[in-house]
């Protein structure tokens, strides 16, 4: 009989297709979120926060070296909220959620795009939220919480979002 | 693999007894002796002669240009069925009735034969066909008109259906849909056959499931959301197509794990979160002692960590444990 052509090494193991698509989902934000002058040059970063999940993998295995207009990304894994600096980006994994808040406080100024993947993040101080509708991964944004880290979310990226809270 | 088995060819003991005419008893001694070109030389003349009206002459014709092998093979096996079905005609007593047979049964499924060699050998989809359906047709016309063909069609369609999926996987993304649809063409002819034929419906199963995961991994990953959306989209409806499929197959032998690994990578990729875990369950209970001894072989792999860690804090929750691996994957990747 033959076997699943699409297995990852371990025979036994599916590819990991909800991470493949987190990672892509972050890279269409980047292209598609504006953020202030003063964050348009040196590298993109993009961080991860907590566990160096299958989506960290994406990310560096698809994206780092890559680049965002002219800035080049760089990925990055952070375990202690003290080692957060400097991000474009920062995805929270699920079971960090419920540090977003702090996080969102501290980051403020850094103009970080927090991305959740957890019910609830945005109202936590989330901008983007993983949700999933029907059998489809789909996103939720917080425009307010946006405009607190200056940064213009582009229409398309609203327009195509499951739910927009401004 | 092969999931035809080949029709074992028996030589058939002659037995031309009595005492040959002058050409055909030279014909079957170079016969004998395989010396099929010159055995064909004498043969022709025998049927330019007065010993054309002899049954067993045109037998021996038969068995001459069905054991030429070169080039023109295909043209010689023509003859040969030919020469068996005069043989018949002159057979006025019907002594020699179930012996032609024998010998049409047998050249024709030299066309069977051919077939599966094509197919399994030679990868040779289109001739492959071409040469079972040749083979039906002569078996229906010449050796038993009333035969039923469902079992050889099943074999015969499925095994197409595995070979255009195996070939599948050599080429790019294109190509390889091609092939998969072809595949899967194949697996419904099967199944229109026998609904409960368990290859044809995991096949199908796994060629959606296949489609789904590409239609996410094998994309520019630089892909604009429109189309990380549609592609979404199109992965969700193969996922869909591959699960009644594979739950046929669980139906027939809930013991598969294959089959509940391709229903987990389904539920997975549907972000169906009840059903992707009962299934990963049941994955997980069967792997865990595999995925610990690998542990305690090599401590310092961290792929088998990650699994570990998931199964202890998700599917067979113990904190412990989850923990122990997690503190264990910390330390390496801190190192």
């Amino acid at each position: 009989m033959i076997g699943l052509s699409s297995v990852t090494s371990r025979s036994n193991q599916i590819t990991d297709t909800r991470s493949v698509v987190k990672a892509m989902y972050i890279y269409t934000f980047a292209t598609l979120v504006e953020w202030p002058a003063e964050r348009r040059t040196g590298d993109f970063v993009i961080g991860v926060y907590g566990e160096k999940t299958a989506v960290y993998d994406e990310l560096i295995k698809k994206y780092s070296g890559k680049s965002i207009g002219s800035q080049k990304i760089v990925v990055k894994n952070y375990r202690n909220k003290d080692e957060v600096k400097g991000c474009h980006i920062l995805y929270v994994t699920e079971e960090r959620t419920n540090e977003l808040s702090s996080l969102s406080g501290s980051l403020l100024t850094e103009n970080t795009l927090l991305v959740g993947e957890r019910n609830g993040a945005l109202a936590k101080g989330a901008i983007i939220n993983f949700i999933v509708e029907g059998n489809q991964q789909k996103y939720e944004i917080n425009k307010t919480n946006a405009k607190n880290h200056r940064l213009v979310i582009a229409d398309k990226l609203a327009d195509l979002a499951a739910k927009v809270t401004k | 693999m092969r999931f035809i088995k080949y029709i074992s060819l028996i030589v058939i003991g002659l037995s031309f007894n009595q005492a040959y005419s002058q050409w055909t008893g030279t014909a079957y001694e170079l016969y004998k002796n395989q010396k099929f070109e010159e055995a064909k030389v004498a043969i022709d003349s025998a049927v330019s002669s007065s010993e054309r009206f002899d049954s067993q002459t045109w037998q021996l014709r038969g068995l001459i240009y069905r054991s030429i092998a070169d080039d023109d093979q295909l043209y010689y096996r023509g003859i040969a069925m030919e020469s068996f079905v005069h043989a018949k005609k002159l057979d006025s007593t019907g002594i020699y009735t179930a012996k032609i047979n024998e010998y049409l049964k047998r050249t024709v499924l030299l066309y069977y034969n051919d077939a599966v060699t094509l197919l399994t050998e030679e990868i040779e989809f289109d001739k492959a066909e071409q040469s079972y359906n040749t083979y039906k047709k002569h078996y229906s016309t010449l050796v038993d008109p009333a035969y039923n063909f469902d079992q050889k069609d099943t074999e015969f369609y499925n095994a197409m259906g595995v070979e255009y999926l195996n070939k599948a996987e050599d080429f790019e993304l294109s190509k390889k849909a091609e092939l998969r649809e072809k595949s899967i063409f194949y697996c419904l002819k099967t199944i229109a056959i026998d609904s409960l034929h368990y290859q044809a419906n995991y096949n199908i199963g796994i060629v959606y499931y296949s489609i789904a995961v590409d239609y996410i991994t094998s994309v520019d990953p630089e892909i604009t959301i429109e189309q990380l959306i549609m592609n979404q989209k199109r992965a969700e409806e193969a996922f869909l197509k591959a699960i009644p499929f594979l739950k046929t197959c669980e139906r027939l032998n809930a013991d598969d794990i294959n089959v509940k690994i391709a229903l987990m990578g389904c539920y997975y990729g549907l972000n169906n979160e009840t059903e992707y875990l009962i299934y990963q369950t049941v994955v997980d209970l069967y792997y865990i002692s595999s995925y610990l001894d690998t542990y305690k072989k090599d401590p310092t792999d961290q792929e088998n960590l990650k699994i570990l860690i998931r199964i202890y804090t998700v599917t067979l929750p113990d904190s412990a444990e989850a923990e122990k691996y997690k503190n264990e994957l910390h330390r390496l990747q801190d190192e």
